[in-house]
């Protein structure tokens, strides 16, 4: 015999309570440990999407807009030791012949065997013909094909610049290709390849590189070169790095060098029109001595009535200092004022020196519009055509106009008259092509035409024939390729970071049960307690035999220790069933939640081990609460065939002070913060209001306490007026501590299933207020290819075919869009970058569209947007996000900031200054347009708009839009539809949440059920005697039910009343929208539920012959 | 009073907390007893007489409202609680009406539950063989492994009776321990009360209505409305 022999029979002998304990551990084990498994399972989920996204790549160079040659490749898997594949990636649209279905915003991947290496699957490739396209399982179902069909792409076809830039061609820009699906590959053949973080798999076409480079008009190229994991074989970013460094070739930056034909020389050109400045940069510091070229397309030479249109225009002059022009074309001595001109525009104007001539051209204005400008300048001396003054290769090689054969076929990507064009200017191009009419000093060009893509066409050098070699080395070796927009990217530590869950989903749903949990526990501890009670008796007897109550106390809570144990393994067991069943439901009834991503089943030990220990942990210490003081009662008292009521008479009025100077101060502070609130701030308000709540919450609890002592001392005192109803009332004090834990529990249930309700938010209501989710827009919508067009412009609207009709009264706020990762809650992972959205500020701010939640600014801005507003070039751009991006996404505050990387590779940060309230723009940084155009000059049109539509034209205005744009893959919606999607995963969370909670509720009211059958066990005498002097079973059962009916009345009125004044400001927000019905039915489910408890206990408990508690007596 | 006095109640009186305005009830009234040890003694009376309480009182279950009482030369007021529960495993045996065994051992086990406090050796003798030996003793050799329920109420007393003696105890309390026998088995545990008395010199006190037990105890002594009265004499 030993201790442990003797919780040993215990354990055995009072198996009927324990198996309860057991039961009510094995509820919390089940919960604690099944959240855990959620947990677990989402962060399976995010691995296996990112090893399915980004397979055995660990690095990747983004060329940018740039195309390198495909041998980059090859020189730098020979140099690393690793595998490089290089990939060139467009944004396409997919169709089916037939138009009968559709696929927007999809990943053209001109691939070859190389990428399929990279897999992470060992897997054969995908031999792929010139005509052939392999779709991802994504696209294939979206598209509706199968092996054998056929699909239509649209790529966009890249141009030399960036489409919206002036001189860049916006015609033709698409190509359409008519492909055979050669197969359908899945996750593990490397069909879900995504550099970037999105909720759900991209749409990816792959396609021969070689025969997308053809349709492109390129050669063998590559925009994405990818590095690829090698056994025994680690390498750094500094190693990728110098490999690019190391293997770049004059032609992987688009330059060229050409022999000159009317003098000495090399010239470096790029088909891109303008040279890099990052360019220019390395090539003087290669050749000191250069002469630059800017050669501008200007739109009329203007002396008096007379003028000429559309002519070339030369810049020239010498780097790195002034001196002396090249050839001598430019007099050293002539003025930024002074221009020259060739016989033939001397003729054309009739010019003679010292007349002023007025050159118009345009510049690229603010929003990268197209503005015209003038400059006049002097007529220095007037050249004949010839030598230098004759080079027809100053001209760059605009694409419209350098290889047309007339001046009436131009299209040169501006506007452009051509019935202005002369039969003298045909006969001019006819002669002399492009040949510059008139020549500037580099000062002056540079002051009239740089832009951000550069300040000089060309640069030419005095070396010897043959020496290009040798000068593209110098300069390629003086070039930073990030200068030039190329990003090196940490593949394998980016898809670590979005293996990371935005929110823990294993402690989110410790917090959704934690009603469920706290309840389970509850009854745990009161069952726990029961059982010991039970046993009275035998604590009696222990001490009596000489046991101290703290070696009792150990001894049964020694086998507490053991049910909970017990108790926390079945809830391992129970947890995976739990598991399954929220997967189920993330899988179909709460999809919302996780965005449509399906979430794989995953386990771990260490999960099973922390959670079912927690479980145990708390459960041995909710018995320990219970256990009170059961022990130290005197030993007589334990031995006693009766438990003797507590004398509470006398002491009735110290007892009730307590809580009435709690409640007092919690109503104190409750009317302080309501008398205080500005209740006109919106949201901040909420926080007050709940605060508030909450003290009345512990209020009405004060107040619960103190008509329970109340009504006791009113009986004790004035024992002639006991009447039946109130008899019992008092002993719901028998059980002061669990009557008021049981009221507590309903209480604050109640006031979270309110205050939960009144968050619920739908999409509909208000969604046409300027302050809404909304922002008072009518559709949102996104294009697979930048828009270069003004959607707002008659013009525009006509070349898209879009009805004028239609279109009235619509106006399109378009927005830039620098690719990153999908910040919004509809993403799992963790997210490092997400997507920069680039906005006119005025357009949202003239419109005071969205609500902002709080600003950087201690005081509320009259205007947020303006907070945006910064230089174009500050190191620091102001950034505004949804307040879910921000607080959940990226894990940041107000003020902080990220780093991201501009074209010419200067890193800045981007620091947010406000947090919007949930809108439609969740997922991305919003900053000014200015400073976004400023910094990333490849990022070409715009791809994302929100359009005001006016009366109810909605669903027209969309089907106009979708048809006008759909060659750009424009996915237009409702704004509603957008919102609801994101207020979904907001609004499944509560209802995961409320239903978890209901089940704790419903588990509470079991444990009022559970005080019920306690107090009666212990009256069974004072029942006994009442049947005795002629009560019938009847009497009783109404009076006990009576009696703990008041329990439950007074928890769900402290809840209630508690929650109405915590959820007012949030009631009066657009958007909300409280189920009364739900709510209603709710609060009704678990006043039913504790009455029926009640209910039970009380019959189950008076069950039996009664009076042979007399006889015990 | 002599050095060989084993109990000393002096001037002992006990008062519940009144109810109102109630009186307070006074359920001791000033009791005092010396008990030298060896010997029995009977205490009878009334039901509320105050005699269970003054039991109490003796075995450190209940604390006087005033007065001393000194065990052995030590005042059990001056203890706390750690040191009356020590107490009570190592001078004080008790044996209580409803017995009061643990429904889930064995006689055998709940012999030996005492000796979970201490360790299981008694005064050089393992308790073990002491609980059997004891059991055997008052016959009930066949039903170690019986478990509470399975025994008669005279059975079920005899362990209590065993338990109570496990370790060697200089006292032991007896309350009203034959008011749930009938009158064969109440002369039995008379006897059995009487002879361990007498063989392992145990000071023994038996509160009682029955006059057959009284009747076997060297002293007898009457309460009466919280006073103490033997042979006719107040106390």
């Amino acid at each position: 015999m030993n201790a442990w022999v003797l919780s040993g029979r215990g354990l055995g002998f009072y198996w009927r309570t324990n198996l309860a304990v057991v039961l009510g551990v094995a509820v919390a084990s089940t919960v604690l440990v099944g959240a855990l498994f959620v947990g677990d399972s989402v962060r399976h989920t995010l691995h296996e999407q990112a090893r399915a996204r980004t397979g055995r790549v660990t690095f990747a160079v983004d060329a940018g807009d740039r195309f390198v040659r495909s041998a980059l490749a090859d020189r730098m898997r020979q140099r690393l030791g690793n595998p490089v594949a290089p990939v060139l990636r467009l944004p396409g649209v997919a169709t089916r012949p037939d138009a009968g279905a559709r696929a927007n915003r999809i990943q053209v991947l001109g691939i070859d065997e190389d990428f399929w290496r990279l897999a992470p699957g060992r897997i054969d490739g995908v031999d792929l013909g010139g005509n052939q396209v392999a779709l991802n399982t994504s696209l294939a179902a979206q598209l509706g094909v199968e092996e054998g069909g056929t699909i239509v792409l649209l790529v966009e076809k890249p141009g030399a610049l960036p489409r919206d830039v002036p001189l860049a061609t916006v015609e033709d820009t698409l190509i359409a290709w008519r492909l055979e699906v050669k197969a359908i590959v899945s996750p593990d053949q490397f069909g879900r390849f995504d550099l970037q973080a999105r909720p759900a798999a991209s749409f990816n076409a792959f396609v021969r590189r070689d025969a997308l480079a053809r349709r492109l008009a390129r050669p063998p190229s590559a925009n994405l070169l990818l590095v690829g994991e090698a056994e025994g074989n680690v390498i750094r970013r500094n190693d990728v790095e110098e490999s690019l460094a190391g293997d770049l070739t004059i032609a992987d930056l688009e330059l060229n060098f050409r022999s000159l034909d009317a003098s000495d020389g090399i010239e470096l050109y790029t088909d891109r029109i303008f040279l890099d400045d990052a360019v220019v940069r390395a090539a003087v510091s290669a050749i000191p001595s250069a002469t630059a070229v800017l050669t501008y397309f200007v739109n009329q030479l203007r002396l008096g009535e007379r003028s000429t249109p559309y002519s070339m225009v030369s810049a020239i002059g010498q780097l790195p200092d002034h001196g002396e022009s090249m050839a001598g074309l430019l007099p050293a001595d002539m003025a930024d004022d002074e221009i020259l001109i060739n016989r033939w525009l001397a003729n054309d104007l009739s010019a003679v020196a010292g007349d002023a001539v007025t050159l118009t051209y345009f510049v690229l204005g603010p929003g990268r519009r197209l503005v015209e400008q003038s400059s006049r300048f002097k007529v220095r001396a007037i050249e004949a055509i010839e030598g230098l003054a004759a080079d027809r290769q100053l001209m760059p090689n605009f694409p419209g106009l350098s290889d047309a054969d007339h001046c009436r076929e131009w299209e040169p990507g501006i506007p452009v008259d051509l019935t202005r064009i002369r039969d003298q200017d045909e006969a001019y191009w006819d002669a002399y092509r492009g040949t510059p009419k008139a020549f500037v000093t580099l000062d002056a060009g540079r002051r009239m035409w740089q832009s951000a893509y550069g300040s000089l066409t060309a640069l030419r050098f005095q070396v010897e024939e043959g020496m290009e070699r040798r000068v593209a080395a110098s300069i390629v070796a003086g070039i930073d390729a990030e200068e030039l927009g190329f990003r090196f990217l940490n593949v394998r530590d980016d898809a670590g970071l979005a293996t990371a869950p935005m929110v823990d989903f294993g402690q989110l749903f410790l917090g959704m049960s934690f009603f469920l949990i706290v309840a389970a526990l509850l009854l745990t501890g009161m069952l726990f307690v029961f059982g010991v009670e039970q046993r009275r008796h035998e604590i009696g007897t222990l001490r009596a035999l000489g046991f101290g109550p703290g070696r009792i106390r150990i001894l049964l809570l020694r086998e507490g220790a053991v049910l909970a144990v017990v108790g926390a393994g079945v809830g391992v067991l129970g947890g995976l069933f739990f598991t399954r069943v929220v997967l189920y439901g993330l899988g179909t009834h709460w999809r919302g939640a996780v965005g449509g991503a399906t979430l794989r089943f995953d386990a771990r030990l260490s999960s099973a081990i922390v959670g079912a220990l927690a479980a145990a942990v708390a459960a041995v210490l909710a018995m320990v609460w219970a256990f009170g003081r059961q022990a130290r009662l005197p030993v007589h008292q334990l031995l006693m065939a009766e438990r003797p009521l507590r004398l509470s008479c006398g002491q009735s009025w110290r007892k009730m002070s307590i809580p009435a100077v709690l409640g007092l101060l919690a109503l104190s502070a409750a009317t302080v913060l309501l008398l205080t609130v500005d209740a006109g701030r919106g949201r901040e308000a909420a926080g007050v209001f709940f605060g508030a709540g909450g003290f009345l919450l512990v209020t009405g609890l004060a107040a619960c306490v103190i008509i329970l002592q109340w009504s006791d001392r009113d009986q004790g005192s004035a024992p002639g007026r006991m009447a039946l109803g109130s008899l019992g009332m008092r002993n719901t004090l028998r059980r002061s501590g669990q009557s008021l834990a049981t009221i507590a529990l309903l209480a604050c249930g109640c006031f979270l299933v309110i205050a939960i309700n009144a968050n619920r938010l739908d999409p509909l209501a208000g969604a046409t207020d300027r302050g809404s989710g909304t922002g008072g827009f009518a559709l949102y919508g996104e294009s697979s290819l930048p828009v270069v067009r003004d959607l707002n412009r008659d013009e525009d609207r006509d070349a898209l075919g879009l009805s004028a009709e239609v279109m009235e009264q619509v106006t399109v706020v378009p927005m830039r869009v620098r690719g990153g990762d999908d910040a919004s809650c509809l993403n799992l992972g963790r997210v490092g970058r997400p997507r920069l959205v680039a906005v006119d500020l005025d357009q949202l701010a003239g419109r005071e569209a969205f609500t902002f939640v709080r600003t950087t600014e201690d005081e509320p801005a009259a205007v947020p947007w303006k907070l945006l507003a910064c230089a174009p070039d500050d190191p620091v751009v102001p950034a505004v996000a949804d307040h879910a991006t921000v607080a959940w996404a990226l894990k940041m505050n107000l003020g902080q900031s990220l780093t991201y990387v501009d074209d010419r590779g200067q890193s800045f940060q981007v620091r947010i200054v406000g947090e919007l309230a949930d809108s439609i723009l969740q997922g991305n940084l919003i900053i000014d347009r200015a400073a976004f155009e400023h910094r990333f000059t490849s990022q070409a049109g715009f791809r994302m708009f929100l359009c005001d539509v006016r009366g109810n034209r909605l669903d027209a205005v969309a089907a106009e839009l979708s048809r006008g744009l759909a060659d750009y893959g424009l996915e237009i919606m409702p704004t509603t539809r957008r919102l609801g999607a994101f207020l979904d995963v907001q609004n499944t969370y509560l209802s995961i949440f409320q239903g978890l909670g209901g089940l704790g509720l419903l588990l509470g009211s079991a444990g009022l059920g559970m005080v019920v059958v306690r107090n009666v066990l212990e009256r069974r005498g004072e029942f006994a005697l009442l049947r005795a002097v002629g009560f019938s079973r009847a009497h009783l059962r109404w009076m006990t039910f009576s009696e703990h009916t008041l329990l439950l009345l007074l928890g769900l009125a402290a809840g209630v009343l508690s929650a109405l004044v915590a959820v007012i400001p949030v009631l009066r927000m657009p958007g909300t929208n409280m189920p009364l019905g739900l709510l209603m039915g709710t609060l009704l489910a678990i006043l039913l539920s504790g009455v029926a408890w009640v209910w039970l206990a009380t019959c189950a408990a008076l069950r039996g012959p009664l009076l042979v508690a007399l006889r015990n007596e | 009073m002599t050095d060989r006095t084993l109990l000393k109640l002096s001037d002992v009186t006990k008062r519940y907390a009144p109810v109102e305005e109630a009186a307070a009830p006074d359920v001791l009234r000033g009791v005092s007893l010396s008990i030298v040890a060896g010997e029995s003694l009977a205490i009878t009376g009334p039901s509320g007489s105050g005699k269970s309480t003054l039991l109490n009182i003796m075995g450190t279950l209940d604390a006087p409202t005033s007065g001393r009482v000194v065990l052995d030369g030590q005042d059990l007021a001056g203890m706390d609680e750690t040191q009356q529960a020590r107490l009570r495993n190592e001078q004080i045996g008790f044996v209580f009406q409803l017995h009061h065994l643990l429904p889930q051992c064995t006689a055998y086990e709940n012999v030996l539950i005492p000796t979970l406090v201490r360790g299981h050796r008694i005064r050089g003798e393992d308790a073990d063989v002491r609980a059997r030996r004891l059991l055997e003793r008052v016959g009930l050799g066949t039903r170690l492994r019986h478990r509470p329920g399975e025994l008669s109420g005279g059975e079920q007393l005899r362990v209590a009776v065993v338990r109570a003696m496990i370790n060697e105890p200089r006292l032991l309390l007896a309350d009203e321990p034959t008011g749930s026998l009938d009158a064969g088995s109440a002369k039995r545990l008379a006897d059995l009360l009487v002879e361990l008395n007498r063989e392992e010199a145990i000071t023994l006190i038996v509160v009682t209505h029955s006059v057959v037990v009284a009747e076997r105890m060297q002293r007898r002594f009457e309460m009466r409305d919280g006073l103490l009265t033997a042979a006719g004499t107040l106390t």
